[in-house]
Formats: structure tokens, sequence, C-alpha cells
């Protein structure tokens, strides 16, 4: 919630989709419905105007609602999966706040000019790691604060050195929680006029400061535990205030008149980097390599190039070895991949193997693998050879070319993806391959990855006897 | 830095328009914390104990908007596994078949296998988008990275046809409990949050 300058609270409603204003004067209470339906209105803040800014977690947006007009305007953020979450307005009425899901993790800057900016936390993928940026602040220099979510820690973006697109003035500072199995989730944050950050961990049931010249951490038990969340705000005498959710409590914390001096911790500020180092690939060299030539096991285990199997080969039960062979079965109408050896950008992958039906089953080799939702494959399905990619779940087939091929036939699949040009070839595992390629596609969605190999088998299963991986 | 003992204001006014939108009650009651400091100074502790002033405001106007649907007590299809859950749209049946985690990759998270399905119940072709998908999880953020999906799930989906299959997600594994989907396709007034049950 938020206070204007007329002592008037406003607040958000998600379930109805609506903002509402309490005057504790009149002691009434007022609302308004925000135009796009489960919107999800949810963090909120006044900027100097008097106008209030929110964010619709659910759809992507920030709004805001000019009180005077009554009216809403909605800003789209570019990602389709942002869910914004806090919200605070500068004193230049730049209107600051969180992109929560962890698969975007941004931070966005909505100008008074009406410009949309865009601020990186990492320059490597978040996706999956639990950065949700949470609760967001400004302090007393201007520079923007965040919560984390659920990595321990809170992050700081050096407005004066910031450039959009990129990551440059941001530093994430990291803490260690003092209870290893009660799980972590950095919710509040607030600046004083003292030089502290002060936030909350929810899980940790802990509120703790930061300096904001840099330092250690310094936590505090809430007494009552009770789920110190989201609530957390430093008033202007620099008094603690945060909600301590299942105690129904809402505490204080007073802060003491002796000059600050920060206790050193086990918790220690760690500076995002702005590039990260990748091994120089040796062309012709092999990135991965299994004979499957190993004891009947479930899950493949270890390759024997001496690396462990990667994807689903090591989780899902569907995967096993056994009678020197890697088997795939009953994926049902699942596809699962199993991927080998370092990532890499130009590559090639051979695998031999064969199926016990094709009925609505394929198998093939995996190039810039990423995830089960992000790579390239070639593949054949006994009617055709197929190139095709899967970007963020959306398949889209990029080339094909018959090919006939019989359940229990062994076959090679030769895949090759240089710079934009993916090329593939397959034939009897008893034959030789042929010697131009078979099928040629263009397409540049994915630059590097892992090499490897997915499969549909339905109640089928695939039979692997030989897998290589090379760097070109 | 020292830190003076904490005063602990149960609800009060603010508390106000936390029953005005949740309905939550404010007994006021205070507790002990067993949890230990992290650094050298003192824990907090509490000192006060305020009964809460309760205001029961007047409506001044306005109206609530269309808010998404939210099933907190899902009830299981007949016949269907304990997880099971249909929800009814306008133009589509949601159909969750189950939902189960496993040990995700790194130490930290974990995977939510959701089996479901979509029923396009219209006449015209709906859309089934990744984006449509996401976990929300107990403490508010919203998870949206999916490590695997069918092959042939996303896309289109014709008239009266349905589309099946598991979606893996991946959370942070003190995240995994208590989650909900949060369903939020192409049309906007079709958002869903349903509680998930995770076995």
């Amino acid at each position: 919630m938020a206070v204007d300058p007329n002592g008037k609270v406003w607040f958000t409603m998600p379930v109805t989709n609506a903002i509402g204003m309490y005057d504790p004067v009149a002691t009434t209470v007022s609302q308004w419905a925000v135009p796009t339906a489960g919107a999800g209105p949810w963090g909120i803040a006044i900027d100097s105007g008097g106008k209030i800014w929110f964010t619709e977690h659910y759809v992507n947006q920030i709004a805001s609602f000019d009180p005077g007009s009554h009216t809403f305007h909605e800003i789209a953020t570019p990602a389709t999966n942002s869910n914004p979450y806090g919200i605070r307005v500068d004193a230049s009425n730049n209107v600051w706040f969180t992109e929560n899901s962890d698969a975007v993790a941004l931070i966005g800057e909505y100008t008074a000019r009406g410009v949309l900016k865009e601020y990186k936390i990492r320059n490597t993928s978040t996706a999956g790691t639990g950065l949700t940026p949470h609760m967001i602040t400004i302090d007393p220099n201007g520079n923007v604060w965040w919560s984390e979510g659920w990595v321990s820690a809170i992050g700081m973006l050096n407005v004066a050195a910031a450039q959009p697109g990129t990551n440059i003035g941001v530093t994430e500072y990291f803490y260690t929680p003092s209870c290893s199995s009660c799980g972590s989730h950095t919710s509040g944050i607030s600046a004083d006029r003292q030089g502290r950050i002060w936030l909350d961990d929810s899980l940790q049931n802990t509120f703790g400061s930061f300096p904001i010249g840099g330092g250690s951490f310094s936590f505090y038990n809430s007494p009552s535990g009770g789920h110190p969340h989201d609530g957390l705000n430093v008033n202007s005498q620099n008094r603690i205030w945060y909600d301590e959710e299942f105690a129904n409590k809402v505490a204080e914390a007073i802060q003491g008149s002796s000059t600050p001096t920060p206790t050193p911790t086990s918790s220690s500020p760690t500076s995002t980097p702005t590039s990260t180092n990748t091994p120089t690939p040796t062309p012709g060299s092999t990135l991965g390599k299994d004979t499957f030539q190993r004891v009947k096991q479930s899950r493949w285990g270890t390759a024997s190039d001496g690396q462990t199997w990667g994807g689903d080969a090591n989780s899902l039960s569907a995967f096993s070895i056994s009678g020197n062979t890697g088997l795939v079965a009953k994926t049902v109408g699942n596809s699962y991949s199993a991927v080998l050896g370092p990532s890499a950008t130009d590559a090639e992958v051979y695998a031999r193997g064969s199926i016990s039906s094709f009925s609505e089953s394929n198998f093939g080799d995996v190039l810039r693998w990423t995830n089960g939702n992000n790579w390239y494959k070639a593949y054949i399905d006994g009617a055709n050879l197929i190139v095709q990619k899967k970007v963020n779940g959306v398949t889209t087939i990029l080339a094909s070319v018959p090919f006939r091929a019989s359940a229990g036939t062994s076959y090679t699949i030769h895949f090759r993806g240089v710079g934009s040009t993916l090329t593939a070839n397959a034939w009897a595992a008893s034959g030789l391959e042929p010697s131009g390629w078979m099928v040629t596609a263009s397409d540049s969605t994915f630059t590097s990855g892992y090499c490897g190999m997915r499969f549909l088998t339905q109640n089928g299963t695939a039979t692997v006897t030989s897998f290589q991986a090379k760097w070109l | 830095m020292s830190l003076q003992p904490k005063k602990l204001v149960p609800g009060g006014l603010i508390l106000v328009l936390f029953l005005l939108l949740v309905a939550c009650s404010s007994n006021g009651s205070t507790g002990t914390s067993s949890n230990k400091d992290q650094g050298s100074t003192p824990s907090a502790t509490a000192a006060a104990t305020i009964t809460p002033h309760l205001v029961t405001p007047k409506a001044a106007g306005g109206s609530a908007g269309k808010g998404p649907l939210v099933i907190s007590s899902p009830t299981p299809m007949p016949g269907g596994k304990a997880a099971s859950q249909q929800i009814v749209l306008a133009d589509r049946t949601l159909i969750i078949d189950s939902a189960s985690k496993q040990k995700g990759a790194s130490t930290n998270s974990t995977l939510i296998n959701l089996d479901l399905a979509v029923r396009n119940t219209s006449d015209k072709a709906i859309m089934n988008q990744s984006t449509f998908f996401q976990l929300m999880g107990p403490e508010g953020d919203t998870f949206g990275y999916q490590y695997n999906s069918p092959d042939n799930f996303y896309g289109p989906i014709a008239a009266h046809t349905t589309r099946s299959g598991t979606i893996m997600f991946q959370v942070p594994t003190a995240a995994a409990s208590s989650l909900r989907l949060l369903y939020r396709p192409e049309i906007a007034t079709e958002t869903a949050i349903i509680l998930l049950k995770v076995s």
C-alpha cells in the first residue's frame, strides 16, 4: 500500500482486479476497476504529482491511475511473462519496478518522459535460477535496490552508471542464511536515511540491514517469527516497520542512536560478473562419446568417455542401460533428451540406434540444446528425415526429406550445425553415409548449446548403440 | 549498530485495510521466536501489545473489476487421480491430470511435472502458448521456466480438439510447496489461478 500527501491510503486488490483508496478522515473506501481483466494489481506507489502507479502482476504490465480524472494508463513490458511485482517512484518521477519471473528477471524503468527501459541483473540466463526480483526501493542517493527472492540476495543498480539492456552498474549482495534447512526468501526492502538498506527474509524469520556503501549484512530474529514478508518500510524517523504475516502482527524496530558499525558476518557482497568465460573449443576435438558398453543399470549414468549424461538421461526412469545399449522406453506422449559434453557453437553429432515402432514416435540428434524447450533436432519418424527447431516450447519444421525407415532396424543419424547452416544425413547402419547432405536448413535462432539425442517412443523402446559429438 | 527492543503493534489501522481486502482477523496475540541471530547484535524482542482500533469504513463508490478465477479448494475429477482437476472456461477446458515433483538438475532445484490437457470446446481455433502456463510460489513469485514439454503441445488447437502432455517446470526446491498454476491465455477474462496438489 502507499499513502499519498493528503494522508489517503491506496492499495491494490488482485482478486477483484481493482485499486482502492481509504480515506482515514471520512472513513470511506473507494475503488476503481482495472481496465485489463485478471490483471493482478500488485505493488503500488505514488509519484510527486499524486498519480498512482501499480504493477499488474498477471498480465505483464504496469499502470497509472490519475485520481483527478479517474483514468488509467497501462504500459506493457516487452516480455509476455515478466510478471511485474514491486514498484517505486524516484525523486525525478521515474517509475522503477521488478520483473519478477526468473525466466525474465529484469529491472524496469518507466521514465518521467514516458520511455520504458529495462536493465539486466545478470549477463547469464536467469531462467530456473530462482532469481525472482521482488520488492524494490530507492536509496537517498537515488540508486535502486531490490530483494532477489530465492537466491538470498539483494541487488543494487547504480543509476549514474546504468545502461539499458545491460547489467552495467548492477551489484548483487549475497548472504548465507543461518538456518540451512529453513529455505530463504528475501522479501521486503526499504532504505533508511542513515545509509542502510533494510530487508527481511520470510523463511528465515529475520530482518536485517546492509550499508548502501557496501559492507556486511546484520540480521535480527523477528521476535514472533511469523514470516516477515513484503511489507517492510522505514519511516521518516528511521524506524523499521514490517508485517509478520503468519503471526497476525505488524512489527516496529527502533534503531539505537549509536554510530552505525557494520557487524562482520559470513555474508559477503558479490559483484555480478559482466562476462562469462567459456573454454575455447578445439576444432575436431571430441565433445562427448559413448559406446554404452557397461553393466545393466537404471538411467544412462557415465558415458564411456567419463562424462556424465545430462538432460533427462540421469533423472528419468525411461532411460536405462541393458545389453550394452542405451535404452529409452515408454515416454508416452512426451519427448525426453540426453545430452553429453560441454556447450558448443559449431558441432556435429553421429548417433546410431533403432526404435521398436515409429507409430507417432521418432528419435534423432540434437544440437544447441539448452533445455527440453529449446534446441535443433534432426530425426527420423519412419517416413522422413526432418530438421526441426523448438523455441520456448514451440516446434517448427525447418526442412525435411523423404526417408523410409523400419522399426527394429538400426540407423545412423549425422547432424551438423555450422553458423546458421544445419545439415543432416540418415542411413541404415549397415550401409555407408551418403556423399552429400540429404537435408539442409538455415536458421539463426540458436548459436550455442549442448549436443545429444531426443526421443519420443510412446509405449515403445529406442535402442542406442553409439553416440559421438565433435567440435567443428 | 544497536537496536532497541522492538515493539509489536498488532493490526492497528493498517489492518483495517487488510480486513477489507482479505477479511483476516486481528487477535493480536504475541509469541516468541526460537530463531538464532546471525550477527553479533542481540535479537530484537517483543516489547508491547496494543489493542487494535478497528474501523469499519463506508463504501464511497466504485466497483470491483473482473478478477481471475481462483480455485483454492481443488476438487478431483470423478474417477481421476487425487490431484486431478477440471477447470471449465468459456471456450476451453483445462484438465489437470496430476502434478508431481522430482529432483532437478541442481541441488537447489526441483522439477514440477504437470500432466494436463487443453480441450478446445469452441468452434474456433484457440491459442496454446508456453507463456500461458506459469507457477506461482508460496511467497508470491512467479516461475516461468519450463525445462521440457511435449514437442507437439504448444501451438493453435483446432476447434473441438484436445492437446495433452507433461509440462516440466523448474523451481527452487524451497518454493516447491503450495504452488498454484497461473493460467493466462489470450483471453484475459479466462485467467485462472489453481492450487495444485503436488505429490
